[in-house]
């Protein structure tokens, strides 16, 4: 119990800088920019009318998927999960290579407590800075749901869409755990953890661009996407699969590498 | 002299490794380039809509339809990249010997402690000069292995240009950082989330019709791809940018001067 509080309360600023940028983010997305968003709804259809009808067909854009919540929930969301992967990164990697990084491995190590019960005692803290963050998130879209005037009956496909950021964490969490378990040193837990976010979002974002299926399951923020969610009311099994064997290896991998392992004196 | 060449070797690796990344971005990106037929009109009708539009569709005002949107887009990445490193550069140039707890070594060697932080941020500008010199070559490479009749060497050179800038200014503002703070961790945890309150005030002013000053907080934006394309580089952004990097680099060494070495 006292490792868990310690782990947790080191974390506790951190923790908080991150869900503010979140869900700050959000709600400004939702609600400042969202009105602003639709009424533009008319500027798209007047430059689209200015054109030839075949044209317009030709560009393909579907005005209705444009200018619905749940698109525009699928773009906020974009950014919301690029924070929510940093911060998911951030908080393992710093659980878990601390004793690593202050040079005290040996003094962790020889108290009177298990390595097994030290690493999930650390997951367990790390579980539950998420799972905080995450009834957060998912009250701000209920939120945002319910004041933008969407049919209430559709409030559970809105709470799972919006799981996805949970979804998402863990396996970034699990990644995260990995490394820092495996990686001789961890210099800075930022810099890494940064570098993980938008490694991800940048892959996404190449994906996007050149359709090659491939990295599609390189790119873990797109694992679990809330526009899919909306569209067909589940995700997609293909990618439900992967996480979990994602996670499930790191996180055993890790455990046996954590348990194992030399503890280093200085 | 020695000691530049010791920061030479100390960051060889993470550039090494930076390098492979981007040669696989470049190159599976421009690669994959199509050019749509309908591009003139494209660029006609995504000018019309407003800009908040253009954001939620992803392409901040691009015809990604010619070679030169397409590598405007692409190049938008590079340029995160190129932050991340020169955070990367910045932070550890001031803090690595903390961190590494091997400052007593270097600072008691016969050198002021102005002289050591000069080679090490020296150090890091040859970096990131040599990152984004790599990335305008691998690009190069690229497109002339796609044999189109789209010349976009020029354009390149502007990007590469553009992402030297904003990396130096992010360079000086995580030193900056690192020699203010206490703790040495703590300054480039200060210059990552500089940089991603950065990206995302760049997603909202491309989200803005009229987004006036909130430029000068967006330096992701200072120098518009739109801009670039047409062969111009705001040089009001540029000088801007320069004083910013003066001003921190001269906090930092001020700082740096008087800091508590723990």
């Amino acid at each position: 119990m006292n490792i868990y509080k310690f782990e947790t309360k080191a974390q506790l600023k951190s923790f908080l800088v991150w869900a503010f940028s979140l869900l700050a983010l959000f709600l400004v997305f939702a609600f400042a920019f969202y009105d602003m968003f639709m009424d533009s709804r008319a500027a798209v259809l007047e430059a689209l009318n200015s054109l030839p009808p075949v044209f317009s067909a030709m560009f393909g854009i579907n005005m209705d998927i444009l200018f619905s919540y749940s698109g525009y929930f699928q773009f906020t969301y974009t950014y919301v999960a690029l924070i929510g992967a940093i911060m998911a990164s951030s908080i393992a990697l710093s659980a878990f290579a601390r004793e690593k990084r202050s040079k005290c491995v040996d003094f962790l190590f020889s108290k009177p407590v298990s390595r097994e019960k030290l690493f999930f005692v650390k997951l367990l803290s790390c579980l539950t800075l998420i799972i905080v963050v995450n009834v957060l998130f998912i009250a701000a879209s209920v939120l945002s749901f319910a004041v933008n005037g969407q049919d209430p009956s559709k409030m559970g496909v809105l709470i799972l869409a919006s799981s996805s950021l949970f979804f998402m964490q863990l396996v970034f969490l699990s990644i995260s755990i990995l490394y820092a378990v495996f990686a001789p040193k961890v210099r800075s837990v930022s810099g890494t953890a940064t570098a993980f976010g938008f490694a991800g979002f940048i892959l996404s974002a190449l994906y996007s661009l050149i359709q090659e299926d491939f990295l599609k399951y390189l790119s873990p923020l797109g694992y679990f996407s809330p526009g899919t969610v909306f569209s067909t009311g589940s995700f997609e099994t293909g990618f439900v699969v992967t996480a979990a064997a994602v996670v499930a290896a790191s996180v055993a991998l890790a455990y046996f590498k954590y348990c194992k392992s030399d503890a280093q004196a200085i | 002299m020695n000691i530049l060449r010791r920061e030479q070797r100390a960051g060889r690796k993470a550039f090494v490794i930076w390098m492979a990344v981007m040669f696989f971005l470049c190159f599976a990106g421009i690669v994959k380039f199509q050019s749509y037929t309908a591009s003139g009109s494209m660029a006609e009708l995504l000018a019309s809509f407003p800009r908040i539009v253009m954001a939620v569709m992803g392409a901040a005002g691009l015809d990604i339809g010619t070679l030169s949107g397409y590598t405007a887009l692409l190049f938008y990445y590079v340029l995160i990249c190129a932050v991340i490193y020169a955070v990367h550069l910045g932070s550890s140039a001031v803090a690595r010997e903390s961190i590494d707890k091997t400052y007593e070594f270097v600072f008691t060697k016969p050198c002021s402690r102005g002289r050591v932080l000069g080679l090490k941020l020296a150090s890091a500008y040859i970096y990131l000069f040599l990152f984004c010199a790599f990335n305008a070559v691998f690009s190069m490479l690229a497109v002339a292995y796609l044999k189109t009749s789209e010349d976009v060497g020029p354009l390149i050179l502007l990007f590469a240009l553009d992402s030297f800038l904003i990396g130096s200014l992010f360079v000086a503002l995580s030193a900056l950082f690192a020699s203010i703070v206490k703790q040495p961790e703590k300054g480039a945890f200060f210059g990552n989330l500089a940089f991603l309150y950065a990206f995302i005030i760049g997603v909202v002013y491309n989200m803005l019709d009229n987004p006036g000053l909130l430029k000068l907080a967006a330096p992701f934006n200072y120098f518009s791809p739109q801009d670039l394309i047409a062969g111009r580089f705001d040089p009001v952004y540029a000088v801007i940018t320069l004083l910013l990097i003066a001003a921190s680099l001269y906090g930092t060494f001020a700082a740096f001067g008087r800091k508590d070495l723990t």
